[in-house]
């Protein structure tokens, strides 16, 4: 029986049950369905149960879904709702202001995507490969929730050979060994690969997105809103989002850039600042938090992609690739077509039995001729525009807040600007100034990494000033310590899933930050009361609660040192996204 | 090993409502059985793995026994996953509505029909029944001596030497073999599955031959049941009525702003904290 | 005994007869089982025989205490006291302690030759109690209701269900009600087809009845007729102590400290006040534990136990969700906080805003000043 066999081998692993993976699965299914080729795959995932760590917005184009699924509107495809009404708000802490649609950037329409609920969809597509695998006798595929890849492994050549998936990686069923291993993983662990192979010569740059569901008492489905402003005044890149679900749910979520000079963010409590807004009181009013969690989106975007997409036994798909445009804020429909890509290309390598870096770069390539590089492409100095011209974070939208507060609508404040149009302008203004100054040809542009802005002495600006709202329902906002228990962790003992590598280097970054009144950005930017500063012996140590985790990797992305690395756990210990 | 007195455990596994997910609850509190998810029974994982550290000591075979609808293979296959070797559905439309009496009874007639074991482990108590009846009644029909509450054992020659929970402190016992034990939550958690174990159950999902291997269903017939002494009829009770409880808490009263020996005061009056004084 | 005999059937040739056909008529007498613990009367057989009383005028039949032990002296008089109208004892060096077969022995047989079998029969949710009241039920295949929290007598009307022979009006029902599943519904159980209709109940909930040392009754000796079979367990050692964990179970009041106590003396003061009570012990939050203020077995909450004293009293606990659903369903909680927005006065009953390091010392105060004057009444023996 195929189990009883010494070492565990397959044709392909697929390392987290991702987005993309799983469009790649699909894809794969089918293809060899077609061609006849008869192959063996494991998905590992390292939730409990199937997209049960997975958290996204989720807005999104059906043009991927539409090509993978072609029958899905027939099927019991979990829609939260079409949009039919999209939004783009400028925010001021008291008041708020639509945009006209006419002044809306292109990409922020929304009119006509689907609203859906991520864990949700990946479940779904879990359940469908099962059936389709009942009809194609010559593929096996073997479903490991609950299990992760811990590490990549190597042959003597430095070619993927598969991934250790338990504690020790000694006995035989410690490893899982394939031709081909595909990383879905958010970079959990093929950032190793990308280090290794030193293929991103620019750092990712990342933000954190928290989100809660909310049970409430009108009907929203369908409506998205996307949020400029208040509560983020500070110069931080991000802003919120609303999106209307069906049976009265509605999604609130802000994303919140990493790369801030702020080092005490404190997002999770951003996002209740957010909520403290009189027309979120409203929306809320009366409902009941049903889920809360917090996930990482890429941002660098064009810039931040590895120059290799594959090498010999490995590939890269979605966020682990970095393939998310922050414009739209479209990671799903990307990640689906790198599935769809790299399927191509390794139902290929199936039939040929290469799986060198040679017949895999194919993948790169391919996808190089898709909506996803075009789009990347396209947008590929956004981010950089607004690092390198503060002053529109800085100045231009706490001003537009304020005008808004104090009018109604942003123009007075705009006019004061020097701008006419309040939302196109600076979009126009930035395009102007590609175009102008000649970035559009400007090449390669550098990024810092995240945390290279933080200043222990950062003195908030007056302008990101707000006053709370203290009309605020309490039954509305949630300590950061409330918020975990609804994102539903479960934790076992002796997981130990977070490394801090030297203690002393912890002690010296907490001092750093105290003496200003300030406090360690793994500390204040933990979306879920993990770390914290003991006092022991008049001494500041870094404790952290490992079981309140959710693994969204924000402490390790903020640390300054580059002191933490959060791991993938073991048992499917973590949170419980299902519902985000 | 293979000389251990301890050839065959059983072990009495329940599917229940899925209470760790608010899914599938109703408003009300309730449990909307269309919608609600289905799992292991959290007790039972304990007496899964108090069968499985007993395969662990002495080699011997672990058989997971439930009772329930077709479905309820699911907890066969997690079973499995964790290393029981074979399995046994107790399945058939005559059960429905049994209460403890008439599970144990059913389960009784299911275990002798399987004939031969040394040790029967169940859970404490399941979460939707919450009875702690089940093992003891099983017990009783097998004509065993038991060990309830048990937090921790061991196979010691043809005898278990168990520690079991009682008020206020703990006990230790001996038993002979053959014994029933229940096995309390302050036991070893259940470790996660095996890949091994995660490889075989897809194995067995895709291949019906393989799984007849090692899952057997067995209806009241096959294991010689008398219908009427299990399900509705042979349920001595019956659920009559269910009533709403009343939220507890909710209108605090504050005391503040005064000086504290009258805050006291006010809650020592208002109380009945004062009764509890020794 | 070889592989294959283990399971044959059982020894005992005594047939699992039902021990009566019509429950109702002639009505029986209601038994409550009233367990020892080291030579004495533990408080919930006192609290059955309470409720038992009710039950029994309501039938207008005698209430039967059941007890079981060594060396039993006074205690059949106490039962007595405590609402007895007759006591079935065995007294027996075999029975000092409880095992599971001995006692099932004597009690089946017993209650195996009554000519009228008892309509009802209580036992505590101990661990005792739901060893033993399993084994009786499935002996006479009699129904059990378990961790019952109200007790009543009423009639009850069957009219469908697919079994024509259950199809009746049923007077004189045990109605055996108890919280179902989730807590937030109350079932009510009944059984009235066969008697004894039996029940367990939790500690703590039914309420004892004052002795009265005028009562008087009838003592019954119970045979006791032990078989080797009777011994396949034996007890090697008992312990009992305070202290081996933390009886969270029995505990009247819980004192509870959190992150607000700033340091593990706090717990000095938390026990203090503890000790104040008659039954009272220390929680902790998972906060306070984490920072190693306090060992684990204290915790209360998602991951620690689950408790539902009398009293819970809440010392610089901010009410995290994941404390509350350990111990929301106290029946009183009393919290104590400096935060006056502090989410654990969303649910707490009374709620005192100030520094615990002078609320909890004035509490101590005054439940100590209050001691002078107030009677105690003790239960136990
Ligand atoms: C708050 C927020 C809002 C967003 N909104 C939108 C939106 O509106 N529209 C849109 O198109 N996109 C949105 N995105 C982006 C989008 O969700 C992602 O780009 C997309 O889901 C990425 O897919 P993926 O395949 O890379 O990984 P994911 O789908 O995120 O899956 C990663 C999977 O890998 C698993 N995993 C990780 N490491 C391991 C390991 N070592 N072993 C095993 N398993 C592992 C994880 O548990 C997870 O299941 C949003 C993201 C966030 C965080
Ligand atoms: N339907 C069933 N199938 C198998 N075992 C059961 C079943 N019902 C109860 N049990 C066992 O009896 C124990 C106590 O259940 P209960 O009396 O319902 O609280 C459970 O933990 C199981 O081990």
């Amino acid at each position: 029986m195929a189990f009883d066999e010494n070492k565990i081998q397959y044709d392909v692993v697929l390392v987290g049950a991702s987005t993309s993976n799983l469009a790649l699965a699909h894809r794969l299914v089918d293809l060899a369905s077609h061609s006849g080729i008869s192959f063996s795959m494991a998905i590992l995932e390292k939730a409990r149960e199937f997209g049960g760590q997975i958290l996204s917005g989720a807005v999104t184009p059906t043009h991927v879904i539409d090509k993978l699924f072609p029958d899905w509107r027939e099927t019991d495809f979990p829609v939260e709702g079409v949009c039919d009404e999209s939004h783009f708000t400028v925010m001021g802490a008291e008041r708020k202001w639509d945009a006209p649609n006419m002044l809306l950037p292109a990409g922020l329409d929304k009119k006509g995507y689907l609203i859906i609920t991520l864990s949700q969809v990946v479940a779904w597509m879990v359940d469908k490969l099962k059936a389709k695998l009942q009809d194609a006798p010559k593929v096996t595929v073997d479903f490991f929730n609950g299990f992760a890849a811990h590490e990549i492994l190597y042959d003597n050549t430095d070619k993927v050979v598969g991934v250790r998936v338990s504690r020790t990686g000694i006995d035989v069923e410690d490893n899982i060994y394939a031709h081909v291993t595909v990383f879905g993983d958010k970079g959990f662990i093929s950032q190793d690969l990308v280090k290794k192979f030193n293929l991103r010569k620019n750092p990712q740059l990342w933000s954190v997105g928290v989100k809660e569901v909310w049970s409430i008492k009108q009907d929203l489905a369908g409506k998205v809103w996307h949020t400029l402003g208040f509560p983020l005044l500070d110069g931080t890149f991000g802003g919120g989002f609303l999106y209307g679900m069906q049976n009265n749910r509605l999604t609130v979520g802000l994303v919140v850039s990493l790369d801030s000079e702020n080092p005490n963010l404190n997002p999770q409590q951003l996002l209740q600042d957010y909520k403290t807004h009189p027309w979120l009181q409203d929306l809320l009013k009366d409902g009941t938090l049903l889920k809360y969690g917090a996930a990482l989106l890429p941002e660098g975007g064009y810039f931040s992609l590895p120059d290799k997409f594959a090498v010999d036994g490995a590939m890269l798909l979605g966020d682990a690739l970095g393939t998310l445009n922050v414009i739209k804020l479209a990671g799903v429909d990307h990640a689906m077509e790198c599935g769809w890509q790299a399927a191509g290309v390794l139902h290929k390598a199936l039939q040929t039995r290469q799986y060198d870096e040679a017949t895999l770069i194919e993948y790169q390539h391919n996808l190089g001729h898709t909506f996803v590089m075009s789009d990347l492409h396209g947008s590929r100095y956004f981010r950089y525009t607004f690092q390198n011209n503060p002053k529109l974070l800085k100045e231009y939208v706490p001003k537009l807040a304020r005008g808004i507060d104090n009018d109604g609508h942003p123009f007075a404040a705009a006019i004061g600007l020097g701008l006419m149009n309040p939302i196109g302008a600076p979009w126009d203004g930035l395009k102007a100034k590609l175009f102008l100054d000649g970035w559009r040809d400007a090449g390669f542009i550098h990024y810092k990494k995240n945390y290279a802005e933080y200043e222990p002495d950062y003195v908030l600006p007056e302008l990101a000033k707000y006053k709370k709202n203290d009309h605020a329902s309490k039954d509305t906002l949630y300590s950061r310590e409330d918020a975990v228990f609804y994102a539903g962790t479960k934790y076992h003992e002796g997981n130990d899933h977070i490394d801090e590598f030297d203690a002393d280097v912890c002690v010296r970054c907490i001092d750093s930050y105290s003496i200003h009144g300030k406090t360690t950005p793994c500390v204040s930017d933990c979306t879920a009361e993990v770390h914290r500063i003991d006092e022991m012996e008049g001494r500041h140590l870094h404790g952290m609660s490992l079981e309140n985790c959710i693994h969204c990797r924000t402490c390790e992305i903020v640390c300054p040192q580059e002191n933490i690395r959060v791991k993938p756990t073991y048992q499917g210990s973590g949170p419980d996204f299902m519902g985000l | 090993m293979t000389n251990s007195a301890v050839k065959d455990v059983f072990v009495m596994i329940k599917q229940v409502p899925d209470t760790r997910s608010k899914a599938g609850l109703n408003p009300d509190g309730t449990i909307n059985r269309a919608q609600a998810k289905r799992m292991l029974n959290p007790f039972d994982e304990y007496a899964l793995q108090a069968a499985l550290n007993v395969k662990k000591q002495t080699g011997c075979r672990v058989t997971a026994i439930t009772m329930g609808p077709p479905p309820a293979i699911e907890i066969l296959y997690t079973a499995l996953e964790h290393g029981a070797d074979r399995c046994y559905l107790l399945s058939d439309r005559r059960l429905a509505a049994s209460d403890t009496l008439a599970t144990a009874f059913a389960l009784w007639k299911t275990i002798e029909h399987l004939n031969g074991f040394q040790m029967i482990f169940c859970g404490l108590q399941t979460t939707d029944g919450d009875t702690a009846q089940v093992g003891p009644q099983l017990a009783e029909r097998l004509n065993l001596p038991q060990v309830t509450y048990c937090e921790d054992f061991e196979v010691v020659g043809d005898k278990l030497h168990a520690r079991r929970v009682v008020e206020g402190g703990w006990q230790r016992v001996v038993s002979e073999l053959p014994v029933m034990v229940t096995v309390a939550n302050s036991y070893h958690p259940l470790e996660f599955k095996s890949l091994r174990g995660a490889r075989m159950v897809q194995e067995l999902m895709r291949n019906e031959a393989l799984r007849s291997q090692y899952i057997t269903t067995v209806d009241l017939d096959v294991v010689g049941a008398d219908p009427d002494l299990t399900g509705l009829k042979g349920s001595p009770t019956i659920v009559a009525k269910t009533d709403k409880v009343g939220s507890i808490g909710g209108n605090c009263a504050m005391h503040q702003g005064q000086a504290v020996e009258a805050l006291v005061r006010e809650v020592t009056l208002q109380t009945n904290l004062l009764e509890f004084a020794s | 005994m070889t592989d294959t005999d283990q399971t044959t059937p059982p020894q005992e040739a005594e047939p699992n007869k039902p021990v009566a056909l019509n429950a109702n008529d002639p009505l029986g007498e209601v038994w409550v089982f009233c367990e020892l613990q080291e030579g004495k009367v533990q408080t919930v057989g006192l609290e059955l025989l309470g409720a038992g009383r009710q039950l029994a005028d309501k039938l207008d039949r005698p209430l039967a205490a059941v007890v079981l032990g060594h060396n039993l002296g006074e205690i059949p008089r106490q039962l007595i006291h405590h609402g007895a109208d007759k006591v079935y004892k065995a007294d027996h060096p075999d029975l000092a302690e409880y095992r599971t077969l001995p006692f099932r022995r004597v009690l089946c047989d017993f209650m195996g030759q009554q000519a009228i079998p008892p309509h009802s029969m209580l036992l505590g949710s101990t661990t005792t109690g739901r060893d033993l009241a399993p084994r009786i039920a499935a002996h006479f295949q009699t129904g059990l209701t378990a961790d019952t929290t109200e007790l009543d007598i009423g009639p009850y009307d069957h009219k469908g269900g697919s079994d024509a022979s259950k199809i009746g009006l049923y007077e004189n029902c045990l109605y055996a009600i108890r919280p179902s599943f989730g807590e937030s519904l109350k079932a009510r159980i009944l059984g009235p087809w066969k008697n004894p209709q039996m029940a367990t109940t939790r500690p703590g909930v039914m309420i004892p009845l004052d002795p009265d040392p005028s009562r008087t009754g009838e003592v019954v000796d119970m045979p006791v007729h032990l078989q080797p079979a009777d011994f396949r367990l034996t007890i090697a050692e008992t312990v009992r102590e305070a202290t081996a964990g933390v009886d969270f179970d029995n505990a009247d009041v819980i004192v509870a400290g959190g992150y607000g106590l700033a340091n593990a003396d706090g717990f000095a003061l938390m026990k203090e006040l503890a000790d104040c009570f008659e039954n009272g012990t220390v929680g902790a939050s998972r906060k306070a534990v984490d920072l190693g203020w306090i060992p684990y077995v204290h915790q209360v909450g998602q991951t620690g136990k689950t408790v539902r004293p009398k009293i819970y009293i809440a010392c610089g606990i901010s009410g995290a969700i994941q404390h509350r659903v350990g111990m929301q369903n106290s029946g009183l909680i009393i919290a104590i906080n400096k935060d006056p927005d502090a989410p654990i006065f969303k649910f707490a009953d009374h709620g005192i805003v100030g520094d615990l390091y002078q609320v909890v010392p004035e509490m101590i105060k005054q439940i100590k000043s209050s001691k002078g004057s107030k009677e105690v009444s003790s239960v136990g023996v």
